[in-house]
């Protein structure tokens, strides 16, 4: 049935997928254009175009860190918009986010417990031969893949998806809990990089950190493409789907690892990014007026990288030298957006309730 | 011993030999002749505090490290009891008295615990508040003790910072020594200040490391950018209106700060490879390539405490007499640093 009305306006599709390529590329290019210090237009034009720069400080910026910081930012905003559709599909439930259960309280453990406790020992100092950044990262995807450990062997014993999310909501109200005890014995200096970290940064990442993150990103966005389908039968009711021969338990667990992996992956180099998976498949939803999954997915790559591409021009507010953290411009269009979901809550349900 | 709130108090017979001297730095405290004001007790606040003392206190409670130096300059360190965070304090002194137990820990992180603080029995404390709601501090006022506010952090240069050694030689009767002091250190820091005023060559200076996407400068007008300017050097952001701090991208810092010639101020790092370790850009300042970086961490005791967060407000002469040597070393040949050290 979605095959045959997918086949009937597949040119209406490929339009709107080429429109989306073409407007994420324009964004990409004005998010390298745009920064606190002003680049003249030709400057761009001339790194774009692989030309001998003309004032190495410009192209310097370009190459060391705005073209890195957007290349992450389109990846985070596709990678969590997909954490979030699979997670709300999952859960048939509209206020499903990427980091429903306790992903992101795993990994601020994991930082936390690196920050607060590995510096206080003098471990972070002595092993600064490996780079300090690796240390957080690999801290963060500990924490979130241990607390990924423990959902997965409760998805396998566990029939009801409800039981699950509550089981994620405790588990990181547990985390929080454990980073407030860990804040509560630090020093004032170790609490202000948790709370950087908590910001979440766009720009951190080093070229050879990106090669790595986006490697892993792209293997979580081709491994939710290939769930798509099996996403469609669960939006229908897990009879239904049961029906169609998808083993719930393997699928259940396979979008698991995959939104641990995205979000987990994601929250461990950026810090943990606010309301961007939440809100992204509902505006994906709403835009495009579908709820076919074979099409969310690939829309929600384009269009997460498309918008976090605007929010990180934002938070720089161009041609001032001051910036915003990049959670506070996500949150700050992010929370209306919620209020606005509660206001049409009757339209949301629908989607749910077949 | 009371403190009161009340003005047009009798005078009182302790500080009958107090000269009307005037501050001459320090804009958030006044002395009269019968109390002392403290002009802006918490960062906003619109009403200053008069303070009334009968009897000079012997049981004192401080909260910062930051009070530690001016009670050692006084000579006054016996009379300290508790201090929150006592992990903190680097003082060999101090450390010393707490290990024999004549100083006892009120608690961690800033929080005094009320139950440690009545036990101790001070019969003053000298306390700061950042944000002027701070219930704790009621709560001590409820049970009895006095509380006397320090808002030193507030005052906008070095010398007005130091000049608050007269605020603690005020409580504590010893008025004409924190004179002394203070106006000694003032002469050898316009001493050192006058050595730079022909310098022909300013080099340029900035600091800070970046956290998150967020690097954190002093603006143009901090008191960290005077220094720089009395030591004879360049601020990058010398131009900069604001007192306070700046919140900049890297990017603008690489743009501005790239051919820049010291660096200094770089956090608790204590090397270049911590430096590498943090972000790989760092290595894009000239500064970095030509090893021109310092940082404040000589003076660190062995339970992490600094001493440059601790004692260095106090002394802002041996602040610049540091910087000198950094910037202009054949101005100051025989002078050792005190805080900072090169990171290799």
């Amino acid at each position: 049935m979605i095959t045959q009305y997918f086949d009937t306006s597949i040119k209406k599709w490929r339009q709107l997928f080429i429109g989306l390529g073409l407007l994420l590329i324009v964004l990409f290019a004005l998010n390298i254009s745009l920064g606190s210090v002003d680049i003249p237009l030709s400057s761009v034009i001339d790194f774009i175009l692989l030309r001998t720069p003309v004032d190495n400080s410009w192209h310097l910026i370009l190459a060391k860190f705005r073209l890195p910081k957007a290349l992450t930012a389109t990846l985070v905003g596709g990678g969590l918009g997909i954490c979030g559709l699979q997670m709300q599909t999952l859960f048939r439930n509209p206020m499903a986010g990427p980091f429903i259960l306790g992903i992101s309280s795993g990994s601020g453990l994991g930082v936390a417990l690196i920050i607060f406790l590995g510096v206080e020992a003098g471990l972070l100092f002595e092993l600064s031969v490996i780079a300090r950044s690796w240390i957080m990262v690999c801290a963060a995807a500990l924490g979130s893949f241990g607390i990924l450990l423990a959902i997965i062997l409760a998805s396998v014993r566990l029939k009801d998806s409800v039981t699950l999310l509550i089981l994620g909501l405790m588990l990181g109200t547990a985390s929080s809990a454990l980073i407030n005890i860990l804040q509560y014995f630090s020093q004032a200096t170790n609490i202000q990089a948790y709370l950087m970290w908590s910001f979440g940064s766009l720009g951190s990442l080093s070229w050879n950190e990106l090669m790595i993150f986006s490697v892993i990103i792209s293997i979580g966005m081709i491994m939710s493409i290939g769930l798509s389908k099996s996403l469609n039968a669960l939006l229908l009711g897990a009879n239904y789907a049961e029906s169609m021969g998808v083993d719930l338990k393997i699928i259940r667990v396979l979008i698991i690892i995959n939104t641990s992996l995205l979000a987990g992956t994601i929250t461990a180099f950026c810090g943990p990014i606010a309301f961007f998976g939440l809100a992204m498949p509902h505006i994906a939803r709403m835009l495009f007026n579908t709820t076919n999954h074979l099409l969310l997915t690939p829309l929600i790559i384009l269009i997460g990288g498309i918008l976090m591409l605007l929010f990180d021009t934002v938070s720089q507010l161009p041609g001032i030298e001051a910036t915003l953290p990049i959670n506070a411009v996500t949150a700050l269009i992010g929370a209306p957006f919620v209020v606005y979901l509660l206001l049409r809550k009757k339209n949301i349900h629908y989607t749910f309730d077949k | 011993m009371l403190l009161g709130c009340e003005k047009n108090k009798p005078i009182n017979k302790l500080h009958e030999t107090l000269s009307s001297q005037s501050l001459v730095y320090a804009t958030k405290f006044n002395i009269q002749e019968d109390h002392l004001s403290v002009m802006e007790p918490w960062p906003g606040s619109k009403s200053a505090i008069d303070y009334t003392f009968e009897s000079i206190p012997q049981r004192v409670v401080v909260t910062s490290t930051t009070h530690l130096p001016y009670l050692e300059l006084l000579g006054l360190e016996d009379k300290l009891v508790g201090f929150v965070g006592t992990n903190n304090i680097y003082s060999e002194k101090i450390n010393g008295h707490l290990k024999s137990g004549k100083i006892v820990e009120l608690g961690i992180n800033g929080k005094i615990n009320l139950e440690l603080l009545l036990a101790s029995q001070p019969d003053l404390v000298i306390a700061f508040d950042l944000g002027g709601e701070s219930t704790t501090l009621d709560k001590i006022v409820e049970a009895g003790i006095p509380i006397v506010y320090n808002s030193d952090f507030l005052e906008e240069t070095a010398l007005g910072r130091a000049e608050w050694i007269k605020f603690f030689g005020y409580i504590f009767d010893e008025r004409k020594i924190a004179d002394s002091i203070f106006s000694s250190m003032v002469e050898r820091y316009q001493y050192l200040k006058s050595l730079t005023q022909n310098v022909t060559e300013r080099p340029s200076v900035f600091s800070g490391v970046v956290y998150g996407d967020t690097w954190f400068l002093p603006g143009g007008k901090n008191w960290s950018a005077q220094f720089i300017k009395d030591a004879g050097g360049t601020y990058v952001w010398e131009d900069n209106l604001s007192s306070g701090w700046l919140e900049l991208s890297f990017e603008t810092v690489l743009d501005r700060a790239r051919e820049a010639r010291f660096w200094i101020g770089v956090a608790s790092i204590n090397t270049r490879t911590e430096l590498m370790a943090q972000d790989a850009r760092y290595e894009l300042f000239e500064a970095y390539q030509e090893q021109r970086i310092y940082n404040y961490n000589k003076r660190i005791g062995n339970n992490g405490g600094f001493d440059f967060f601790e004692s260095a407000y106090a002394r802002p002469d041996l602040v610049l007499a540091d910087l000198i040597r950094i910037l202009h070393p054949e101005l100051l040949p025989n002078h050792p640093t005190y805080y900072f050290q090169k990171i290799l």
